[in-house]
């Protein structure tokens, strides 16, 4: 199926090294979270894998797609993946509709067939009675739905995130930490989640994957992280609730 | 019903041509800054961050030193490739566009720039990973988001285009081609008190079309700023850029090309054409360095020399001094009419030069025919020319400063009045030392532009009055094009080296206070 696979990908910038050369696999209908500090490189491995970064090594696989490899580079438009920013990202000339309906007019879905979707997926995030609004008339917690239905819509092999929760209040988070998952069961999709949430990691995804310094440290289930950390780094990390 | 000495055609004439010239300069300007602002700040194009600030440096050249150089590139009858304009070579509406286009796409180029810098990115990376291509996510996202700052920096340009002189009076003249600002120094040139009214008169329809642009661009910077909040993002990530891919070394050589060809090119003509023996011999066996001696000896050249020095230098520095302290009193101080008189020199600013000659003209005839009623008399032109240099760019150094007071936390300044500091103490050594970078970047932006004004100090100079700019101005009119190429050249190099060490700062930038 969509596995998606990197192979020895690595960034260089500046003369620094964000990302040593690493392996990630994830699997179809997984649910990673990628954890780590702030500035450990989470963010920039997500945006590799989006396209918006290009890899100074390595290889990037979907299924049976090279993303990214000798020779080969998708750009992101092409990629097809779905991704949820930081900052919401709505674009505030276009009401809630217009915004989750954009993926799919781009890729020239008839309309009929659009509205459908867009409704559908709205409806998932609890934003139907919303269409009409421009982000200006938004809640935080409202602008970041309308940004995840866009992210949905059109039903991508793999949904990015990139810390989504982090601009909301603590009340909000826990509920939208919840939204996430039941979406995650209930649609079966692909999700690879990076925060520095260790709450957020622990209660949704189905692997962790830990980095720190440009370096995985551990991955593996919540479970087997929580109760066997690797000394040093990770157990230090996770002993900061 | 304009002016005496001139028919209403001839002024309907002239401003149409104003008109239809500066909205072509805008349009040019709007439509090269725009990609040149997307590839310096969103494309993977080769050396995009020289780029970035060599794009700016246009904005601190005076124009008709560039329109000289293109003098030499274009003339029809010995110009370098004359053969690459229509017949008649560069003078012409077509060459005003292309010189003036030159100077002032750096005025979108600067705006949008700094509007592509301030948006999330985000924004529009959510837009290509939906599926939209480059061209897809500038037409759906960056330019519904960023028209205002794209039209307002084509308001400037086209401002700036309106207000110049230099351009027109080099290209435009000499062809008979008349727009507001060259033919309110031709009447004005006709002399006596009837060419100073045919003048005023006209210039007063020069500022009201200058108050009319200058109005639809405070409104769209107010429009710029009510949104900004929407589109503003926390910089967490550098864009991610869009790769040219096959394009990319077209589109590298393609912008080096475009920056060689506005600074380079001129730049290389007036060296050139200093160098020459004769005009339009171009062999570099026959170098000679008689041209720059003729200039350099040339008792004008020195009187205007020793003029500029000694109008620049001093007047920057009494003009930043008082923007010092004036900024001190409206910021920390909280003094109303202090912050009234700050706002008010934003006025002057965007009037052009040719209407703040012209009044003050008027008022310099007033003036010394009251003092000669009571035996004095006022004879330097110098003086008013001072005067014209201090109303005109008082504007930049007092808004520098007023931003900056703002950025120093106010518990620095109160640290030392509980030490016992009296004000004076106070702004000699807390504030000054604090502010001497920003005190230092407004004077430079102050007296370079003094340094080589040629728009109001033609029209102010006199007997004893001469400066760089107007004696490079007379070199031209007499056709001496070596001595006129020669001191171009030195005019320019200063500039450059200003321009290059001021590049990306600029005026209008600080005076919308961002």
């Amino acid at each position: 199926m969509s596995d998606l696979r990197l192979m020895g990908v690595s960034k260089r910038f500046g003369g620094k090294d964000v990302l040593m050369p690493m392996d990630m696999l994830v699997t179809n209908g997984a649910f990673v979270s990628l954890l780590g500090p702030s500035g450990c490189g989470k963010t920039t491995l997500l945006r590799l894998i989006a396209g918006l970064e290009t890899p100074s090594s390595g290889q990037i696989v979907l299924g049976n797609t090279t993303l990214y490899g000798p020779g080969v580079n998708i750009p992101p438009e092409k990629r097809r993946f779905g991704m949820v920013f930081q900052s919401y990202a709505v674009w505030p000339h276009m009401n809630v509709f217009e915004n989750v309906e954009y993926p799919l007019k781009v890729r020239g879905m008839a309309r009929p067939e659009r509205r459908e979707r867009v409704m559908k997926t709205l409806a998932l995030v609890h934003m139907e009675g919303l269409t009409d609004r421009y982000p200006h008339q938004l809640s935080g917690g409202q602008q970041q739905r309308a940004a995840l239905a866009r992210g949905l819509v059109m039903e991508p092999p793999v949904l990015l995130l990139d810390e989504p929760l982090s601009n909301l209040d603590a009340r909000l988070r826990a509920e939208m930490r919840r939204e996430i998952r039941d979406l995650h069961r209930s649609l079966g999709i692909t999700i690879l989640y990076v925060t520095h949430d260790q709450r957020e990691a622990f209660e949704m995804a189905t692997r962790i994957v830990i980095i720190n310094e440009g370096r995985i440290e551990q991955e593996g289930g919540p479970g087997e992280i929580r109760e066997n950390p690797t000394p040093g780094f990770v157990s230090e990390f996770l002993s900061h609730v | 019903m304009f002016a005496d000495g001139v028919s209403n055609s001839a002024v309907i004439e002239a401003l149409a041509r104003s008109l239809s010239l500066s909205l072509v300069v805008a349009l040019v300007s709007g439509a090269t800054g725009c990609l040149a602002a997307w590839l310096v700040t969103r494309s993977d194009v080769g050396g995009s961050r020289a780029l970035a600030g060599l794009f700016s440096m246009p904005y601190a050249i005076p124009a008709y030193l560039l329109g000289m150089a293109w003098i030499v590139l274009g003339n029809p009858a010995v110009g370098a490739i004359r053969e690459l304009f229509p017949e008649g070579g560069i003078y012409g509406f077509h060459g005003m566009v292309l010189v003036e286009s030159t100077v002032a796409f750096a005025f979108p180029y600067l705006e949008l720039k700094a509007g592509f810098e301030r948006m999330d990115p985000s924004l529009e990376e959510a837009a290509r990973t939906s599926g939209a291509g480059p061209w897809r996510v500038f037409r759906d996202v960056s330019f519904p988001l960023l028209w205002p700052p794209l039209v307002n920096g084509m308001c400037l340009s086209f401002l700036y285009t309106l207000s110049s002189f230099g351009v027109p009076a080099m290209l435009g003249m000499p062809v008979r081609q008349f727009v507001l600002t060259t033919l309110i120094y031709s009447q004005f040139k006709l002399g006596g008190m009837a060419g100073i009214w045919s003048g005023l008169r006209l210039s007063l329809l020069l500022l009201v079309m200058a108050m009319l642009v200058l109005a639809l661009s405070n409104r769209l910077v107010g429009l710029q700023r009510r949104r900004g909040g929407a589109i503003t993002g926390s910089r967490v990530s550098r864009p991610g850029l869009v790769r040219l891919s096959g394009a990319r070394v077209p589109v590298t050589a393609a912008a080096w090309a475009v920056f060689a060809l506005v600074v380079a090119l001129p730049w290389g003509a007036l060296a050139f054409s200093a160098l020459a023996p004769v005009a339009g011999s171009y062999s570099p066996s026959e170098w000679t360095l008689r041209n720059l001696e003729y200039v350099l000896n040339l008792p004008e050249f020195r009187e205007a020399l020793v003029n500029s020095l000694a109008l620049s230098l001093p007047v920057a520095t009494f003009v930043v001094g008082s923007g010092f302290v004036l900024a001190f009193a409206a910021v920390r101080r909280g003094s109303r009419l202090a912050a009234r008189l700050v706002e008010s020199m934003g006025v002057p600013f965007s009037t052009p030069g040719t209407v703040i000659a012209i009044l003050l003209i008027f008022a310099a005839t007033w003036v010394s025919a009251a003092l000669g009623r009571v035996g004095l008399s006022l004879d330097s032109p110098l003086v008013w020319i001072a005067l014209a240099y201090a109303v005109k760019y008082c504007a930049v150094s007092a808004r520098m400063l007023t931003a900056a007071y703002r950025q120093v936390d106010p518990s620095l300044e109160e640290a030392a009045v509980v030490s016992g500091a009296t004000t004076f103490i106070l702004l000699r050594t807390i504030w000054f030392p604090l502010l001497s970078r920003t005190v230092l970047a407004a004077w430079f932006l102050t007296a370079l532009p003094m340094f080589t004004e040629l728009t109001m100090s033609v029209l102010l100079t006199g007997p004893g009055g001469a400066t760089l700019g107007t004696v490079l101005f007379q070199l031209q009119e007499y056709a001496d094009q070596p001595s006129a190429a020669a001191l171009a050249w030195i005019l320019l190099s200063a500039a450059l080296v200003g321009a290059f060490f001021m590049r990306g700062r600029r005026a209008e930038e600080i005076l919308e206070g961002r």
